[in-house]
């Protein structure tokens, strides 16, 4: 083999791995976590920065608190599964199903409880002591896997077999 | 039969698939024996088994419909995906609706296209045939495997059947959704021909340029299908689940963007291997990496190995087919190259990077990498999870933070590759081929950084630490890009005109039309650059959650107030016209709203700016004011729809006029004492004071865009409501609306409103892709027809090309024209009382039969009729609402609407249209939609452009003719023939 073909399989080679690590690590660094409340609150909850999460959980029963403050929805509710809990505070649109124990999932960031001191006071909500962190969700969705047609449609086939 | 169910159409469907699967076996068999032995009879053999296997699936598929239509629910797929009410052309739909049908759908569109590649190629690739029916078998063989086996769409109930079906998902109920997932699918399939061809051409080691003129031809039809499905689901996406963008990365769409991406590289390596001799086995790579991945996204998407909002739920079964597949095709494939590769050395050695096909080569590896990373990315959940059991996945910012720069370097080299010659490009010619494009560049550029500031916003690209400002970047390099074909046109028109004499246009079109696989392929590149131009749009876009309360109008003319207060209410805050207005102020008129159904008692203007209630139901977003006007309760046959009337203001220009003269002002009087432009200055003061004093009275001025229906429509058997998105198009931006919440009792609502700039360019860009690839598509015997004007087609398998083209020109065509077309047509199931009903309640004058034509029924009734067609009871009652809307009378017992002048029957018939659109929430009860109407234009223009293109062509080829016979050549200049060489060497085989 002639010393520039070798030359040029060490240079594919090299940017090769040296993309792939790099997209490797870009990966890393924007991927975004799935937990249930109780997987989460064992957690370290200080260390989620600024990464980004989805928590799935029921709403309590009575926990929620909704109010419009300048044309702006606010609400707050308790998410919970297997006796864990964790608040949540979100604006703008929730899913239609979205009322006392029913299966959510709010996608958001890990926040000090401080941090939503404000919105709490306008909701009228004291902010319970035990719970230093609480999602701020950007969006929640209804856990519901019978939205899509795929799934309806194997449901409805498995309901007729 | 007793109540055991019977179906003879399920009976004759099962068998038609079981025969379909030993004669696929035996053309596999036949196939391969047939080539291995060069048996010429076992060859034709196979052949003809592959017609008859298109036969029998076309039967089977038939039947299937047949079935749909005809509400067999003792078939178990047709009463889960279908039901009575539903029309013929979602019954039709149903077809491909859930995974039975998909699959066998599958099977049918593979069928029709390998007859058609087969009529066309068999005697061209004799000593291959064999192969490639057994390759296209073996995939067919597979997909019916599953049919037959687990997922038979014609299995019946053992019991007694349902009376209904469960009806089809109303999120599909939409007209998208009727023609994109087909789309795909037939690029998908479509896919299988060149893999079929590129196995054929390796078993039989015939390995010379010929197959891949064979498998062009089909790579581009799958590349023009897979365009066509991924926008169309984008547009779906966009009209229909309200999250006010086209593209999620979701991994449905990414199993289709896949294929995509090889699918084009190869497009642009055949080229080089057709011109050079290079790339051969990249070439091949490419066509099984295609194949590969339309496997591989239907495995994804269909096996649940990927979690999605359309994954077709988890089947392990499925997904073990799936795998074996998958792990024979990359076995034989690669076994297959291995095995010749010594015959697929390249001839060729790249010359120099500033050559055509370093340029192409560089293309490909950046159109591998996007595949590769899409692949990885979309993976990546099932990978994590598969390694440490922990649940994550990537957003949509990490798709974008790899794809931009990835596509924006992908629009640099659409621009520049042409501006290449192959092998290499001297000095002078770089220079001459560069200089205007930069130069383009560069403009945009600088008045881009200058007029709009906001394009020098920096974004991060890779990772957080690179950021550049790349909205600026890609408007410069679409800018470049558009320079450079523009330049390609340019000169290649005016050689044509120096060679043949004739004007500019028919030289264009002419040359359009001999060198269509070149200037196709430019037109698919500016649409390309239309569409990053509209992408570039995505950075500006802004959103808004608003709660609101029902206006004051509700209170203001409700009949709980007196008289007065009404009257006092309407001339306060409604745009009354002047002849209302004084009715209601002279009591004429009592302006109230019935509160028994919410309907107001006289056609509704839109409020005026000024409003008492603005705190609490309006907004202002950007340029924009929105004000809650309504909310109406309608329901239908199949639904209960809550929809609420928002109208759009914006602001006037006073301001900026103000603006602008105070400027002009400042510099007049700062000029000279002796230059001062006395007259102009007087004229700016009275202008200024004017405007100030026009403010002053009426500090709020807006105009109003119109009205807008966001709504929500809970379906009797659907699950969850669906929401009917609002979208205003603007050249330059849509203002797009969600109904995202109310509550009926307070007379609240939640909206978030979208503001979207340039989308408008997305689909436009696409029309210009398609008109592209079509172009492209033009089979040699069409130009030869036009040529020698007897049109004759070739033979059959060209005609069945044209039909393809003609094919994909309609569902183009469909798709953009049916925006005017509502999303859902309401089901049937009226009764037998059409004759009584249509025969009452007719017409009495014109204006009346004008405004029924114009008016659609909302019953339910198939084919969406108008309420002058329509049989229904709903239609009759329409009817009479509309006759004593007409013939209304105030007080006095005098006529409101002024029928014997032509301009009162106009006014009658606009505000009897308008009381309509307010009572039941939107256009939709309008034959002729008004604000969607934009739709139809760049539709009709590509279908005329394309038949002027055609026709001009005709004209010119017979003039170039005429020209050359008996006209001696014009003088050519050197640079002519410099470039006329230039066009033939890169044209040379390309036509």
């Amino acid at each position: 083999m002639q010393n520039s073909t070798i030359a040029k399989i060490a240079l594919t080679a090299a940017v090769a791995v040296a993309g792939v690590g790099f997209f490797v690590k870009s990966t890393l660094g924007h991927s975004q976590h799935y937990k249930m409340v109780d997987e989460l609150v064992a957690t370290d909850l200080s260390s989620w920065g600024d990464k980004e999460i989805k928590v799935h959980g029921w709403v309590l029963a009575g926990s929620i608190v909704e109010q419009v403050v300048n044309q702006e929805t606010w609400r707050t509710f308790i998410l919970q599964n297997k006796g864990k809990k964790i608040r949540v505070f979100s604006s703008g649109p929730k899913p239609d199903t979205f009322k006392d124990q029913s299966e959510v999932v709010a996608t958001g960031h890990i926040v000090g409880a401080a941090t939503q001191k404000s919105i709490a006071d306008q909701l009228k909500v004291n902010l319970e002591s035990d719970m230093a962190y609480v999602v701020a969700a950007k969006e929640l969705q209804a856990k519901c896997p019978s939205k899509y047609e795929g799934a309806q449609v194997n449901k409805n086939l498995e309901e007729f077999q | 039969m007793g109540n055991t169910p019977f179906s003879p159409i399920a009976l004759v469907g099962s068998i038609a698939l079981l025969l379909a699967y030993l004669l696929a076996a035996w053309c596999v068999a036949a196939g391969i024996a047939g080539n291995a032995h060069k048996s010429r009879r076992l060859v034709t053999s196979a052949v003809y088994g592959l017609y008859g296997f298109g036969a029998l699936i076309a039967l089977a598929s038939a039947l299937l419909i047949y079935g749909f239509v005809t509400h067999d629910f003792t078939i178990k797929y047709v009463a889960a995906v279908s039901d009575v009410n539903m029309s013929t052309w979602y019954k039709v739909t149903a077809f491909w609706g859930g995974l039975d049908g998909s699959l066998l759908f599958w099977v049918l569109v593979l069928a029709l296209f390998s007859v058609v590649a087969i009529l066309v190629n068999h005697k061209k690739h004799r000593d291959m045939m064999g192969y490639v029916v057994a390759t296209i078998m073996v995939v067919q063989v597979f997909f019916l495997s599953l049919l037959i086996f687990t997922k038979n769409p014609f299995s019946t109930y053992l019991t007694t059947p349902p009376a209904d079906g469960q009806g089809l998902n109303p999120l599909l109920q939409n007209y998208w959704m009727v023609i994109h997932p087909p789309s795909l699918y037939v690029g998908f399939v479509a896919a299988t021909i060149p893999f079929a061809f590129g196995i054929g051409a390796l078993a039989s080691g015939r390995l010379d340029d010929v197959w891949i003129g064979s498998v062009r031809v089909w790579m581009l039809i799958c590349f023009g299908f897979l365009s066509l499905g991924l926008i169309l689901g984008g547009r779906w996406a966009y009209e229909e689940l309200g999250w006010g963008g086209y593209w999620a990365w979701d991994p449905v769409e990414n199993a289709g963007f896949m294929p995509w991406f090889t699918a084009t590289a190869f497009l642009h390596s055949a080229i080089i291997q057709e011109q050079r001799g290079m790339m051969k086995m990249w070439n091949l790579v490419m066509v099984v990496l295609t194949f590969f991945l339309t496997i591989f996204g239907t495995f994804m998407t269909r096996s649940g190995a990927v979690q999605s909002v359309h994954a077709f739920g988890e089947d392990n079964v499925l997904a073990l087919q799936f795998i074996v597949f998958m792990a024979l095709i990359l076995i034989v494939s690669i076994g297959l190259i291995v095995y010749r590769a010594n015959k697929l050395s390249a001839k060729m050695q790249f010359e120099s990077f500033y050559s055509r096909e370093f340029a192409f080569l560089l293309n490909n590896w950046i159109l591998l990498a996007c595949a590769f990373f899409v692949l990885f990315a979309t993976m990546f959940p099932t990978i994590t999870e598969a390694l440490d059991g922990s649940r994550v996945s990537v957003g949509i910012p990490f798709f974008n933070k790899w794809m931009t720069p990835l596509g924006l370097v992908l629009v640099f080299l659409a621009g520049a590759a042409p501006l290449l010659a192959w092998r290499k490009t001297t000095r002078e010619r770089l220079i001459g081929q560069f200089m205007f494009p930069l130069c383009a560049m560069a403009v945009t550029v600088t008045a881009l950084a200058i007029f709009f500031p906001q394009t020098r916003t920096t974004t991060a690209i890779f990772a957080e630490t690179v950021a550049l400002p790349v909205s600026l970047v890609n408007f410069g390099l679409c800018a470049f890009g558009a320079a450079s074909i523009a330049q390609e046109f340019w000169r290649g028109t005016a050689v044509r005109r120096r060679q043949t004499g004739s004007d500019p246009v028919t030289s264009l079109i002419g040359l359009m039309i001999s060198k269509r696989r070149k200037y196709g392929g430019y037109v698919v590149h500016l649409g390309v650059i239309v569409m990053f131009v509209g992408f570039a749009g995505k950075a500006y876009d802004r959103e808004v959650d608003r709660t609101l309360q029902r206006p004051a109008i509700w209170v203001g003319l409700d009949e709980s107030r007196t008289r007065e207060e009404r009257a006092r209410f309407a001339l306060d805050y409604l745009d009354l016209d002047d002849q209302t207005a004084e009715k209601i102020a002279s009591g004429k008129l009592d302006p109230r709203r019935n509160s028994r159904d919410g309907t107001f008692n006289f056609p509704v203007p839109p409020m005026k700016a000024r409003q008492p209630d603005w705190p609490t139901s309006a907004f202002v977003f950007g340029d924009y004011t929105f004000v809650f006007e309504n909310l109406i309760l309608t329901s239908d046959d199949l639904k209960t729809s809550v929809t609420a009337q928002m109208s759009i203001w914006i602001a006037d220009d006073r301001e900026k006029e103000l603006d602008t003269a105070r400027r002009k002002l400042d510099a007049a009087e700062s000029e000279d004492e002796a230059k001062r432009d006395q007259a102009g200055i007087a004229a700016l003061k009275v202008q200024i004071d004017e405007l100030r004093k026009s403010l002053k009275a009426d500090p709020i001025s807006l105009v109003n865009l119109g009205d807008v229906y966001p709504a929500k429509w809970n379906y009797k058997k659907g699950q969850e409501p669906t929401s009917e998105v609002a979208i205003k198009v603007r050249i330059h931006e849509d203002v797009y609306s969600v109904l995202t919440g109310y509550d009926t009792d307070s007379g609240m609502a939640n909206f978030r409103v979208f503001v979207n700039p340039l989308i408008s360019w997305v689909w436009i860009g696409f029309l210009i892709l398609g008109l592209g690839t079509l172009i492209c598509l033009i089979p040699q015997s069409v130009v030869d027809g036009l040529t020698t004007r007897k049109g004759r087609l070739g033979n059959a398998g060209n005609a069945a090309i044209l039909l393809l083209v003609a094919g994909a020109l309609l569902a183009m065509t469909a798709s953009t024209a049916s925006a005017a077309a509502e999303h859902v047509a309401p089901g049937q199931g009226m009764g037998d009382t059409s004759q009584g009903w249509a025969s009452m309640a007719r017409p009495r004058n014109d204006l009346e039969s004008k405004a029924m034509k114009e008016l659609l029924c909302v019953c339910g009734c198939a084919g969406h009729q108008s309420i002058f067609d329509c049989k229904c009871k709903s239609a009759h009652d329409m009817r009479l609402v509309v006759m004593d809307f007409l013939s209304q009378k105030d007080r006095n017992g005098k006529a409101v609407f002024d029928l014997a002048t032509a301009d009162g029957r106009d006014q009658a018939y606009d505000a009897v249209l308008a009381s309509f659109v307010t009572e039941y929430g939107g256009e939709h009860v309008l034959a002729t939609p008004r604000n969607k109407m934009s739709w139809l234009l760049p539709t009709v223009a590509a279908v005329g452009g394309l038949g002027l293109l055609i026709v001009a062509g005709r004209r010119w080829i017979g003039r170039g003719k005429a020209t050359t016979v008996a006209a001696t050549p014009p003088a050519s200049t050197v640079e002519d023939d410099q470039y006329a060489e230039k066009l033939d060497d890169a044209l040379a085989d390309e036509d």
